[in-house]
């Protein structure tokens, strides 16, 4: 462990206002420090034949790169690097054309494509790596690395400036892990991904990911946290790994197990836990913060120890709360049935802690439809719940506090402003519109990604006011951010860096 | 039956004794109706009746009944699809059948998702429920036939549960669903069946297209190829496909997806097609896209692929993975994925208007009728909408308290919706059905015979037991001419066959003989008369009295994924097992043991037997490789049951759908260690029935109690024995040995 951290101390200082991770910080929050962003945003045509977006016709757009055709992998920002997972349907290497995860790396100032990550599928079909839906992971950068977890359930470790400075790391053979024909290896140049290490859960841990791995990794002190996506198989009543974690601990230099959550989330699970971790730190003490695919909010003490009598490292838990009310698991004494309306959820947006306080909202995979929802608000330090809000339907999004109030959006289409610290609602915004992504609140506004392509940009306050909606042509299934002053919107096919020109 | 009759009846009806909605796309097989006098309002309400059956797909209508799918139940095995037959004017119940679910993967209730289908000459009424079990029942609810197609032909099963509708054309009534059968047929492919819609038994089966990347429910779609009866289909595949109705010959395909093309295609004309589909485009990074293709005016010797260049015009604005378009006034009408509905000109693929009803959109699919669009949505949003020039006028929205996944249908001025509540019927009483007008032209005559045809297309036969085949003379557009004397029937292997098989079993006249001491064996037959031949194809399965312990199967072949291990296949009548199953060495006997090669056959079930036993013990030894952490799942399928020892778990479980049926009892499993596991179903003369399993480690005496006995409300009447394995993302193998079958 001393190693690891005498590393970091030793990297440079990421820029201030880099967003290196999924929330741009530990804590998640959805907000970013930023001024004169552009409200009057025109994405541009695209050329149909090559796809790439005529910037002449755009504006207010730095650059424009063109992704795969499914990305739910949200877009990170460090050391002038842009690191986005899309899918392989607008292959940058033309020997290694089909079906792939894909993480693309593009540089900050001028989205010119740096290297790619090619992830072969699992080929399990739609249960443990669903078609087309790409690398769904939004990576952490940390100096020179990343950390990710790939469509095949590793986590993994890359250089963060690829192979142009040569194949490091104890991971050498990316020319065969890269290919899906074992007779064809990838002939690797400086366009691809250089993998120090990687951490098979499935082979590992024996974990069943249920349609997909997904999960922004969290890095802090040499650890990298991550859930594990294990879950239901199709059936989705039968849990076929049940001795699996949901949560796991590794060491970022080596990329050894040091720990796993004991807490027999998997045996509980509803459907797959997929949610990803946020680090509280309350009054000096960290709580690491996760919401389990079981519908509970856990804390856990961060540090790794090692269980004799299981012959194992464990994340000792603090804490656990039920995010469901009592109405959503039981009625008339009877288990509701999970995937209806009135029953319960679990996790899938993330903890957020902001002003001490911590928020998280229960939601489905949005394959279920609607049902009942509710956002949380919990003293990180107990798990003691402080409020519930229950006007809200499901939700796979994950808040913004800023300024004593708080922003959600649910699958349903509509966005919630609340008091942080009450829980009173503001006011609600209806876009008509499914919604996958989170909110960001930037630059005193509040953007809000639609499925129906739609960037919404509403004034951030108690008061309800609409600014601007700009059609980006394609569906938005991730979230805004901001980093160094320049907003990323990641569309289905496209990533568009905007700033006021 | 009068070959020519119904040619293309749903295109050119004419002499049908049955008329009305007759399936799920009405009359004009593209979701308009002729009528008028349609209601403008359709409210939870304001209904002429409802009833209660929840449903998610189309009721029909022939001459004032109504036959629907729909399902009672909201837990366990309580939840079971139904076959109905109502008063169409009344919603009193004439008639209604109901069916347990077995071992799908449904999710969630997720059934009567499709729709029955009737036959216009006969008012039979066919109907594939969620499992791929297939019915066919006259209009007064006399059932005339069923199959098992999961067990007969290895149809497989998706969790979504939807099955589409049959289709009826002349003798035929075609099924479309997802299949791994076995020898040429084993690999997982979309495939088309057609039974004779009076009997039950195969007259062929067809294989158009590539490997599924989805299951497939898309309905036929009826029309002509160079005078010859064809029809239309999306598929599983990604494709378009067109095949001879008569032969099941398929005659062109065209890539249109990279997913499952599982909406309807419209017909314009003779020459051109319209289709739609929502997952990725072949040749751009987006998702769904609606193409007019020109299609081939001569009939094919070979299957040929349409290229881009038939493509008339393309539409990317169009995402619609299973809700299907309407075709009306030369407009094309579509909802889409994000909850708009689309309307397009017909003739240039260009978008006239988009009306937005809801957020989402996934099965639901348009009606036409009396100028008016009816739209239900998923989110429960049901539109009365009258098309204009440059946008719709809204006539009505109405919004029910539940999903909405089926489209409507319309019979005598009502308007029928299924929800996920009930189903609802709008409108008058008064009302006459209208259909299109007779046609004029007279039916071809039948030319002299140009081909044969043998039924069954495929056999399944136990030993001791015998099957009849006719042969039928085809003319050269393939109507059947009528049944032919067999000359002779000789063994036949095919030139392509990797396996050199034959079927123990001898012919009689055109009767198969197999004789009571007759082996599992699996091939083909050709009968020659007039001097022409066909083919059929079978096998002969396990019955009550088999046993297997693999050690006369010579390991000749390698793991083509390890070298050093030597190997063979498992028997070729067991459906869908070469590739998924080795015979190798362990423990120095042969035995049979799952391929982890392919994470997509991590989980197999592998039918060897007969549909219709019933009563019987099946038993084996069985075992799973594995760690502390990770071992595997290993069992069998006695009649219709999973029964398994989920190492993982430490349970031996006894299942059917594990969301209806899922009993279980603490059972320690340790890897790589062998158990007998034995198994056995009774049925109750109440309808209710036993589960009976016990397990112990193998070197042990047997227990005389059983391990688990678990009771179940309507037992499953028969089924066939099956070995099953799940090794979880294929890391560790599982093993059977020694598996024997009997009747106590």
């Amino acid at each position: 462990m001393k190693a690891s951290v005498l590393l970091l101390a030793l990297t440079p200082a990421l820029q201030a206002k880099d967003w290196p991770m999924w929330g741009g910080t530990a804590t998640r929050n959805m907000v970013a420090e930023s001024t004169a962003l552009p409200t009057d945003i025109v994405p541009g045509k695209m050329n149909s034949e090559t796809e790439e977006i005529d910037l002449s016709t755009a504006k207010n757009v730095l650059w424009a790169a063109k992704l795969g055709s499914q990305t739910y992998g949200n877009p990170v920002v460090g050391n002038g690097k842009v690191l986005v997972g899309t899918n392989n349907e607008s292959p940058r290497d033309p020997s290694q054309k089909g079906d792939r995860g894909n993480l693309m790396c593009f540089d900050e100032k001028t989205g010119k494509f740096l290297w790619q990550l090619i992830v072969p599928k699992l080929g399990a079909g739609k249960v443990s790596d669903w078609e087309f839906v790409g690398l769904c992971s939004s990576p952490a950068i940390v100096g020179d690395k990343a950390y990710v977890i790939t469509n095949r359930a590793e986590i993994m470790c890359l250089d963060l400036n690829g192979m142009a400075n040569g194949n490091d790391g104890p991971f050498k053979d990316e020319a065969k892990y890269m290919t899906s024909d074992p007779a064809a290896p990838v002939t690797i140049g400086d366009q691809h991904a250089d993998i120090v290490w990687k951490f098979d859960m499935r082979e590992e841990l024996g974990t069943f990911p249920h349609n997909v791995s997904s999960c922004s990794p969290l890095v802090h002190n040499g650890v990298v946290y991550t859930a594990t996506s294990n879950g239901m198989d199709w059936s989705h009543t039968n849990i076929p790994a049940p001795l699996a974690p949901a949560l796991v601990a590794v060491d970022t230099l080596s990329g050894k197990l040091l720990g796993e959550e004991m807490s027999g989330v998997t045996e509980r699970v509803l459907h797959a836990s997929w949610s990803s971790p946020t680090l509280a730190n309350v009054k000096g003490k960290e709580i690491l913060l996760w919401g389990g695919g079981d519908g509970f909010a856990y804390g856990f003490d961060p540090k790794p120890v090692f269980n004799e009598e299981e012959d194992l490292g464990v994340l000792k838990e603090l804490w656990q709360v039920d995010c469901n009310p009592p109405e959503y698991r039981e009625k008339d004494g009877q288990p509701i049935k999970y995937a209806t309306y009135r029953g319960p959820s679990e996790v899938i947006g993330t903890f957020v802690v902001e002003d001490g306080l911590a928020y998280v909202v229960i939601g489905q995979d949005p394959e279920h439809g609607d049902g009942v929802g509710m956002l949380s608000c919990f003293d990180p330090s107990t798990g003691k719940p402080v409020w519930t809000y229950k006007e809200i339907g499901r939700s796979i999004s994950t808040p913004s506090v800023k300024d004593g109030l708080i922003y959600i959006t649910e699958y349903d289409g509509d966005l919630h402003c609340l008091d942080a610290k009450t829980g009173k609602p503001h006011w609600v915004h209806e876009t008509q519109s499914r919604i996958w992504g989170s909110t960001l609140v930037a630059d005193g506004k509040v953007f809000l990604p639609t499925e129906d392509g739609d960037l919404h940009i509403l004034a951030a306050g108690k008061e309800k006011k609409v600014i601007s909606k700009i059609n980006f042509g394609a569906p938005v299934y991730s979230s805004p951010i901001v980093a160094n002053n320049v907003l990323y919107v990641a569309t289905m096919t496209h990533l568009f860096a905007i700033c006021t020109k | 039956m009068r070959p020519l009759i119904l040619t293309l009846l749903l295109a050119t009806p004419s002499f049908a004794e049955v008329t009305g909605w007759l399936n799920w796309r009405g009359p004009l097989q593209t979701g308009a109706s002729l009528e008028s006098g349609l209601p403008e309002k359709c409210e939870p309400g304001s209904e002429l009746w409802t009833y209660n059956v929840k449903g998610a797909g189309t009721p029909v209508i022939a001459d004032g009944k109504l036959y629907a799918f729909g399902f009672y139940g909201d837990a366990g095995e309580d939840v079971r699809e139904a076959l109905l037959c109502l008063d169409a004017i009344t919603g009193a119940k004439l008639w209604e059948v109901r069916f347990s679910d077995y071992l799908s993967d449904v999710i969630y209730s997720r059934y009567g998702i499709g729709a029955p289908t009737v036959d216009p000459a006969t008012g039979n009424v066919y109907l594939q429920l969620s499992n791929g079990h297939s019915v066919a029942y006259s209009g007064d609810g006399k059932l005339l036939w069923e199959r098992s197609l999961m067990e007969d032909f290895g149809r497989l099963t998706f969790p979504n549960g939807r099955t589409g509708a049959p289709a009826i054309y002349n003798h035929l009534a075609i099924f479309h669903c997802v299949t791994a059968n076995w020898g040429g047929e084993g690999p997982a492919a979309d495939r088309f069946y057609a039974f004779d819609k009076l009997t039950g038994e195969l007259v062929w089966s067809s294989t158009p297209g590539t490997t599924p990347v989805d299951s497939s429910f898309a309905l036929p779609v009826f029309g002509k190829l160079a005078g010859r009866d064809v029809f239309f289909s999306g598929t599983g595949c990604g494709h378009v496909v067109c095949i001879d109705a008569n032969t099941g010959k398929p005659l062109w395909r065209f890539r249109l997806s990279q997913g499952g093309v599982n909406a309807q295609v419209i017909l314009l004309g003779d020459d051109k097609l319209i289709a739609v589909h929502g997952q990725e485009n072949t040749d751009a990074s987006t998702a769904g896209r609606m193409v007019c293709l020109k299609m081939p005016t001569e009939y094919p010797k070979e299957l040929i692929t349409l290229e881009k260049d038939a493509e008339l015009w393309r539409n990317d604005d169009l995402t619609a993975f299973t809700s299907s378009p309407v075709l009306a006034d030369g407009k094309i009408y579509s909802t889409i994925a994000t909850g708009s509905l689309l309307c397009v000109d017909s003739a240039s693929g260009k978008t006239l208007w988009s009306e937005k009803l809801a957020p989402d959109q996934i099965h639901a699919s348009p009606t036409f009728g009396d100028g008016k669009l009816y739209v239900p949505m998923f989110e429960g949003g049901f539109f009365i909408l009258k098309p204009g020039a440059e946008k719709p006028e809204r006539v009505s929205d109405a919004k029910f308290n539940t999903n909405l996944l089926g489209a409507p249908a319309v019979w005598a001025g009502k308007v029928y919706l299924f929800s996920k509540e009930k189903l609802h019927c709008f409108g008058t009483k008064e009302g006459t059905f209208k259909g299109p007008a007779s046609s004029s032209e007279p039916a071809p005559a039948q030319g002299p015979i140009a081909t044969l045809q043998v039924v069954p297309a495929e056999f399944v036969l136990k030993a001791g037991k015998s099957q009849e085949f006719k042969v039928y003379g085809l003319d050269a557009n393939g109507h059947r001419v009528g049944e032919v004397k067999a000359e002779s029937w000789e063994t036949f292997i095919p030139p392509t066959a990797k396996v050199q098989s034959t079927v123990d079993a001898q012919f009689e006249g055109s009767t198969l003989k197999a004789t009571p001491e007759a082996k599992l064996s699996a091939g083909a037959f050709k009968v020659t008369a007039n001097g022409m031949s066909a083919t059929t194809r079978g096998r002969i399965v396990a019955g009550y009295d088999y046993s297997v312990d693999f050690d006369d199967i010579e390991l000749s072949m390698k793991n083509e994924f390890d070298e050093s291990e030597a190997v063979n296949f498992p028997p070729l009548p067991w459906l869908g097992a070469r590739l998924k199953w080795y015979v190798l060495e362990k423990d120095g006997s042969k035995v049979l043991a799952n391929r982890l090669d392919n994470v997509l056959f991590q989980r197999t079930t592998n039918f060897f037997g007969a549909s219709d036993m019933t009563g019987y013990i099946l038993e084996g030894d069985v075992m799973t490789d594995g760690n502390r952490r990770i071992m595997s799942t290993v069992g069998f399928v006695n009649q219709r049951y999973l029964i398994t020892l989920a190492g993982n778990n430490q349970i031996l479980e006894v299942s059917s759908n594990h969301d209806r049926l899922k009993q279980s009892v603490k059972f320690p499993i340790k890897p790589n260690t062998w158990y007998r596991l034995k198994t056995h179903v009774k049925a109750h003369a109440d309808g209710t029935g036993t589960v009976f399993a016990k397990a112990w480690p193998r070197d042990s005496q047997e227990p005389a109690e059983w391990t688990i006995e678990a009771p179940v409300k309507h037992v499953h009447p028969a089924g066939s024995p099956a070995v099953f394995a799940f090794s979880p993302q294929s890391q560790k193998r599982v093993f059977i040995d020694n598996i024997k079958v009997t009747k106590p």
